[in-house]
């Protein structure tokens, strides 16, 4: 563990510098996902603005359920964008040999290797709507909220990071897995929107099976209508983790599949 | 003569298309993903209008609503197919341009051939498909009456039209690739405000006024929201030719501007030894 610890730094700086090299590069990285999703939220915008309101929620308690459902998505995005390397045909193309070589945890590896600033750009409008919207909503930041919200905020990148482990992994078996690992993750976008608008069937899905609602929805509903916070967090934590246990399972399973690709 | 100058690009224009096919089975998964997409438009549409005082939101029903959102989605796949804005940007960044500008042919005319086929076979392999099976569903399940063969005509030719205007804003931006190499940033950036402003991703009637103002005097309208309003018979009679007239403007002031930067473009090329 301690080992890890002071590894980590050292990958990390190594792989900033790397992409620093091209600070252009970067820059406009960071500004394509800070457009997009801005874009994305101004579209839902004009939309709800149509309305007075969709089912209780208004266009800022939506702008503040935007917001939350970025950051854990950025965050996990800056720390472990190598995983969509599995589902992109990495398996086949033998990545994972470099790791396997070194007496290092190759799970370990594989996310240190890089660190995605891209996902700067979804934290900072995050961050931003959070800002704008919090006094819109009327919503009092008490100890209480807070370190709820920043649980949940925690435990949701873990989620994040479980499903793509998942579905990356499945790579294992079929070499190439993005589209799949692109449409769950697309799932997401459903618990952007208040759950009460899907059909049961979603609804139950989003709750059960993929739970993207149970750890951005639910806290958020809780939280901006008088709902009990902490028990959602508490729903969020569990998911969590057994969403982590499942994605730890599949890919220390899949690792003993794994051949090398020969070259 | 002038068959065999059109039969050399045309190599390249088949070279698109078996290209397009070979990835035929990722472009079925990027289908599925579409389906979540249109489920989420489906029942935030419903909810926005159970919610609306009025049966009618900026002179659009439900329906309406429903089947220009999800044509446009469709049709918003000539977007991200036209492939000249990877073309060029791999061209520069890979230094294959320079093979390219010793051959006896225009580099404009030979990378619009070449996305041409890509258009082909993405035509054939998603955008016909899917619209028959939306058309469809749309009619059985919504009574959302069957486009007539004049607007199916009147769209395909501006569904061209728009291809090449697409095409020709994609080869634009792709030659910002001297200045940086950051190609899928550029590309987010591109898709994102292309599927926009073009209004795949809402009818330009929602949009505040101003921009609707500065809307007319770009492109992005002629790009989706044009051809699909002609589909829906929503633009009809003397107004399809003026449509597709504009449409055609905006195609020839791409031609200029692509040949025009292109010939800057190449003596940088050169300078910076290829």
């Amino acid at each position: 563990m301690k080992k890890y610890l002071k590894l980590y730094p050292i990958y990390i700086s190594r792989s900033i510098k790397a992409r620093l090299a091209y600070r252009l590069d970067a820059l406009i990285g960071i500004f394509g996902f800070l457009l997009e999703n801005s874009i994305q939220f101004f579209t839902l915008y004009l939309t709800v603005a149509a309305i007075p309101d969709l089912n209780g929620w208004t266009v800022e308690m939506m702008g503040f359920l935007y917001g939350f459902y970025l950051i854990p998505k950025a965050i996990d995005h800056i720390f472990s964008d190598q995983i969509w390397q599995l589902s992109n045909g990495g398996i086949a193309r033998g990545i994972l040999d470099k790791y396997l070589i070194k007496p290092i945890n190759p799970l370990f590896q594989l996310v240190a290797e890089m660190i995605q600033l891209e996902g700067f750009g979804e934290l900072i409008l995050g961050i931003v709507f959070l800002v704008v919207f919090t006094p819109q909503v009327g919503l009092v930041l008490t100890f209480s909220n807070v370190s709820a919200m920043i649980l949940v905020v925690f435990f949701s990148m873990i989620f994040f990071f479980s499903i793509k482990l998942i579905f990356g992994s499945i790579s294992f078996w079929t070499k190439r897995s993005i589209e799949v690992m692109t449409t769950v993750y697309d799932i997401s976008n459903f618990a952007k929107y208040p759950i009460q608008i899907f059909h049961k069937v979603i609804q139950f899905i989003l709750t059960y099976i993929i739970p993207f609602s149970v750890v951005i929805f639910f806290p958020i509903d809780a939280l901006l209508n008088g709902g009990n916070v902490w028990e959602q967090t508490l729903y969020v934590a569990i998911a969590s983790i057994v969403m982590l246990m499942i994605a730890l399972l599949i890919w220390s399973k899949g690792l003993k599949k794994y051949e090398s690709a020969g070259s | 003569m002038k068959l065999k100058r059109f039969r050399k690009y045309w190599a390249f224009t088949k070279g698109g298309i078996l290209n397009g096919f070979a990835y035929k089975f990722s472009a079925f998964g990027w289908l599925i993903g579409d389906l979540v997409g249109i489920l989420i438009l489906y029942f935030l549409w419903s909810a926005i209008y159970s919610n609306s005082p009025t049966p009618i939101i900026n002179g659009l029903s439900f329906t309406d609503m429903l089947t220009y959102l999800i044509f446009a989605r469709i049709a918003a796949n000539l977007v991200y197919s036209s492939s000249s804005f990877f073309i060029v940007g791999e061209d520069i960044y890979e230094g294959g341009i320079a093979l390219s500008l010793i051959r006896p042919m225009s580099y404009r005319y030979r990378v619009l051939s070449n996305s041409f086929g890509y258009f082909l076979s993405n035509i054939i392999l998603m955008i016909v498909p899917l619209f028959i099976v939306a058309s469809l569903i749309l009619y059985f399940v919504l009574g959302v009456e069957l486009p007539s063969i004049l607007n199916i005509i009147c769209f395909l030719i501006s569904a061209l039209l728009s291809f090449v205007i697409t095409d020709g804003l994609g080869f634009l931006l792709g030659e910002l690739a001297i200045f940086t190499n950051a190609l899928f940033g550029l590309m987010l950036i591109k898709n994102i405000t292309f599927t926009f402003l073009s209004g795949s991703l809402l009818p330009s009637a929602f949009f505040p006024e101003w921009l609707q103002n500065v809307l007319k005097f770009l492109p992005f309208q002629s790009m989706i929201e044009n051809p699909i309003m002609i589909l829906m018979g929503r633009i009809e009679g003397i107004e399809i030719l003026w449509t597709l007239l504009i449409q055609v403007i905006w195609c020839l002031i791409l031609g200029f501007l692509c040949n025009v930067t292109f010939n800057k473009l190449k003596k940088h090329v050169v300078s910076v030894g290829g």
